[in-house]
């Protein structure tokens, strides 16, 4: 868990324009973002790295208006996957969330070693969460693959932590659920 | 077990889930993309508010310098003006202000009362109820002593036994009605009419006689009724759905590990050893605690059944919850050797869950989460079964009262409970798990129209998504003038046992003085029902327990210390003697922008538990405006109370808060 402390110090200095505040921002959360989008794209590492840099074009836009409603790194983490299903959507303008995100390419680009080595089991888990309802996706998504703090969580859509862990389990569940159908 | 691992097998996939290390020059490209004028003055907050929504302490006065500094000056100032004198409006501003206009303790029982079909003929309940009111009810009348008041609570008494509704087959659930007199008033226009709700049993029939080792965290970090309660309410319930050939042990350990209960078969024996449960205040788990509650839990066990060994623990962050490698070592040693071990965390914050999990997978065991008691007691029973235990989600009852036959009506008991809207709120838009095996039974005494112009009284129905399916279905069954009797010989011996139950609860709490006509009365009624159940030995207990309350002596904190203070912590609310929590420390709450766009306006009341620290640490919404809830709870939360005071010592208490919101021009 970040220092809350630092952080706030880091924040106030991005907010009066700090162009090193913002660098520090981006050494420590930069990995965490590509992570997350990574897990989105399905190992398009390129696209992902696309999408990183797209994050944090985004981010400097919006700084002004963070409310501190969440730590930076949840906040870059909601911003990521926004950018990630805007992506998608101008690709495939008719389709809806799930059909187009499972309609990116997959692991053509890849060297094939590198598909053999990531398992079936993370396409399909990735498969799964992409069809969750949207809200159960975020949340599964930002504390799973971004790693954010249930606390936040909590914060940023303004209910109780028991309520999200409530909402994570229930994702869970269905992620279970939908794994077990493609099994059988 | 797969069955039961609930999710710690594919968090761990989740997390596992591998991703290339990004390419070197990320960082570089990001950065090279970092604009010159980083939140430039054009970029500034559009909205004021902004300012105000944040304490100065956190981000807003960082933001304001960067923003511009006249708009700070003027913020700041209002900032700390509104948060110097919060009961005084902010006068001439132009944005809304929120403010926090009374509270009130909850203190003792508010009895619900009547309520006017005509206005209102739907009501509901909850169906998270256990039984722990009755059991206290018992220690202390053992002890020769009247309970306090507020430990009664007449759903938890009526819930106490089991009417002999059978279980559906075929079906997931039955819903029953019937009714009889009430015993509440002599008036031939009151009935008493009792509803059932009762789910099909998944136990399965063939399956293994278990041997279940509890080593249950007492230190502490366990909290009196937070945690050490959910994990009684949740023992008492699996007390119930033991088999003949079932047998559980329970071990305690903080500083030092002891056996609170050999192996045994008998549910009594156990909900005995559940009273003698309380937490030690010594400090958490230490290698020898651990180590040796898993030791004596190794004897519990027999060849030839499923043995498992289930830690209980819980815990706040500022605990240092740490397990010993020693005690790690013990039960992954355990789990090659045949026994399993699961883990279930209560109520746990964050911090602590994480180290659970890490704890379960660091043993090859399962990790379970249990914020409520439903949710406890389903993870046990599916320990003790083997089997998944739901059959369904998001359910809530209601009954629906026809105003030309029912004039008033009211719910016995759930006084305390949160109003299912409430807990619809605080579950995150759900509603209760459905339990295979439970019985839920709700009385409620109603009022007959001098002319009844139909036949039907109310219909009692039931919402709930089945297992494994999105959709929601809906159970319904109505009451019919005709199965209400008129008098009580005509009323079936579950609705008498049901009505008498009910009484003495009631008489329990209207009586702390221990008028002994009023509780002659009842015992007198009671010992009728023991022709209808010769055989059943809880009927017989529960008439013994209606005449000792004729014998016993009124409560007195004095009276309580000198008899061994029985079951304290059992009780759920702190009781008669003592304070109630006084406001330390008080945060107004944020406007929330969009409600304020939306001109939403009004009165949130939230209750909120406080806990010995003086935290409020639980949150219901009694009445919710859905705009505004958020901001309300959060402020709420981060309120300081003196903590109630219950016999000199710091207890969890109750208060109500109403929360304005207004809109100003």
């Amino acid at each position: 868990m970040p220092d809350t402390a630092a952080e706030e110090r880091l924040l106030a200095a991005l907010l009066a324009g700090d162009r090193q505040a913002a660098e520090t921002l981006v050494d420590r959360t930069y990995a965490m973002v590509f992570r997350l989008l990574c897990q989105l794209c399905q190992g398009d590492d390129a696209l992902a790295a696309d999408l990183t840099q797209e994050t944090y074009r985004r981010a400097w836009t919006a700084l002004p208006h963070f409310e501190g409603r969440s730590s930076l790194g949840t906040w870059l983490c909601r911003i990521a996957y926004n950018a990630f299903f805007d992506h998608t959507r101008r690709r495939h303008e008719e389709s809806d969330d799930f059909d187009r995100a499972a309609a990116l390419p997959a692991n053509d680009a890849l060297d094939p070693v590198d598909g053999l080595i990531r398992d079936e089991t993370t396409a399909r888990l990735r498969r799964a969460v992409l069809a969750l309802p949207e809200d159960l996706r975020f949340l599964v998504v930002a504390r799973f693959w971004g790693d954010a703090p249930v606390r936040d969580l909590a914060r940023l859509d303004g209910v109780s932590q028991v309520a999200i862990r409530k909402r994570l389990r229930r994702a869970l569940a269905r992620l279970a659920a939908s794994l077990g159908e493609q099994r059988s | 077990m797969k069955l039961w691992t609930r999710g710690g097998e594919l968090k761990r996939m989740l997390r596992r889930a591998t991703a290339p290390a990004p390419p070197p020059d990320l960082a570089q490209r990001i950065k090279s993309e970092i604009p010159p004028l980083l939140a430039r003055p054009g970029l500034a907050p559009r909205r004021a508010g902004l300012v105000l929504n944040w304490p100065l302490s956190r981000y807003s006065f960082a933001a304001s310098i960067a923003v511009h500094a006249a708009v700070v000056a003027l913020a700041v100032a209002a900032g700390w003006w509104s948060r110097a004198h919060w009961t005084r409006p902010t006068a001439g501003r132009a944005w809304a202000r929120a403010e926090v206009a009374a509270w009130t303790p909850v203190w003792g029982v508010h009895p619900m009362g009547f309520v006017s079909a005509a206005e209102v003929h739907r009501s509901s309940f909850g169906l998270d109820v256990a039984p722990t009111s009755y059991e206290t009810t018992r220690a202390y009348l053992k002890a020769g002593l009247l309970p306090p008041p507020a430990a009664v609570q007449t759903e938890e008494f009526i819930n106490a036994l089991d009417y002999g509704d059978p279980a559906p087959r075929g079906q997931d659930v039955a819903l029953r009605g019937e009714g009889g007199p009430s015993p509440f008033a002599e008036d031939p226009g009151r009935r008493l009419v009792r509803f059932n709700l009762r789910t099909r049993n998944v136990d399965p029939p063939d399956r293994r006689p278990t041997t279940l080792a509890f080593v249950i965290d007492v230190s502490r970090a366990m909290g009196g009724e937070r945690r050490l309660g959910l994990v009684k309410t949740a023992l008492f319930d699996l007390a119930r759905r033991l088999r003949p050939t079932d047998q559980v042990a329970l071990v305690s350990f903080s500083s030092q590990a002891r056996v609170v209960l050999p192996p045994t078969n008998d549910p009594a024996a156990l909900t005995a050893a559940l009273y003698a449960m309380a937490p030690d205040g010594s400090s958490s788990a230490t290698s020898s605690g651990l180590d040796l509650g898993l030791r004596l839990a190794e004897r519990c066990f027999r060849i030839g059944t499923c043995n498992k060994v289930i830690l209980c623990s819980g815990g706040a962050a500022e605990h240092d919850l740490s397990w010993p490698r020693p005690g790690l070592a013990r039960i992954a040693e355990q789990s090659r050797g045949g026994v399993e071990v699961a883990t279930i965390g209560f109520r746990a914050d964050p911090g602590v869950e994480e180290m659970l999990e890490r704890l379960a997978s660091a043993t090859n065991s399962t990790y379970s989460a249990a914020d409520t008691g439903a949710e406890a007691r389903q993870i046990l029973a599916e320990a003790l079964t083997g089997a998944p235990q739901s059959i369904g989600a998001d359910a809530s009852v209601d009954v629906d009262f026809n105003p030309q036959v029912v004039s008033r009506y009211r719910l016995l008991g759930y006084e305390r409970q949160p109003t299912p809207e409430a807990l619809f709120q605080s579950a995150g838009g759900g509603g209760a798990e459905l339990l295979g095996g439970a019985s839920i039974t709700s009385l409620y005494e109603i009022e007959l129209q001098v002319h009844p112009t139909e036949d039907r009284v109310a219909t009692l129905g039931l919402r709930y998504r089945p297992a494994g399916r999105l959709t929601v279905v809906r159970e319904t069954r109505e009451l019919r003038i005709s199965e209400v009797a008129s008098t009580w010989d005509a009323a079936s011996p579950s609705l008498r046992l049901a009505a008498s139950m009910a009484e003495f609860a009631e008489t329990l709490r209207d009586n702390p003085e221990g008028r002994g006509d009023a509780f002659g009365a009842t015992f007198r009624r009671a010992q009728g029902l023991l022709r209808d159940y010769p055989e059943r030995k809880d009927v017989a207990d529960f008439v013994a327990l209606a005449g000792a309350a004729a014998q016993a002596r009124p409560y007195s904190p004095e009276a309580a210390a000198a008899a061994g203070r029985p079951g304290p912590e059992a009780v759920s609310v702190s009781v008669g003697e003592g304070s109630e929590p006084v406001l330390l420390r008080k945060f107004e709450p944020a406007y929330p922008d969009a409600a304020r766009r939306a001109q939403v306006a009004g009165t949130v009341l939230l209750r909120a538990q406080v806990s010995p620290h003086g935290d409020v640490d639980g949150v219901t919404v009694l009445k919710s405006i859905p705009l505004l809830d958020p901001a309300a709870i959060s402020a709420v939360r981060r309120w300081k109370y003196q903590p109630a005071l219950l016999e000199g010592r710091p207890v969890v208490g109750y208060v109500t808060i109403a929360v304005r919101f207004q809109l100003e021009d």
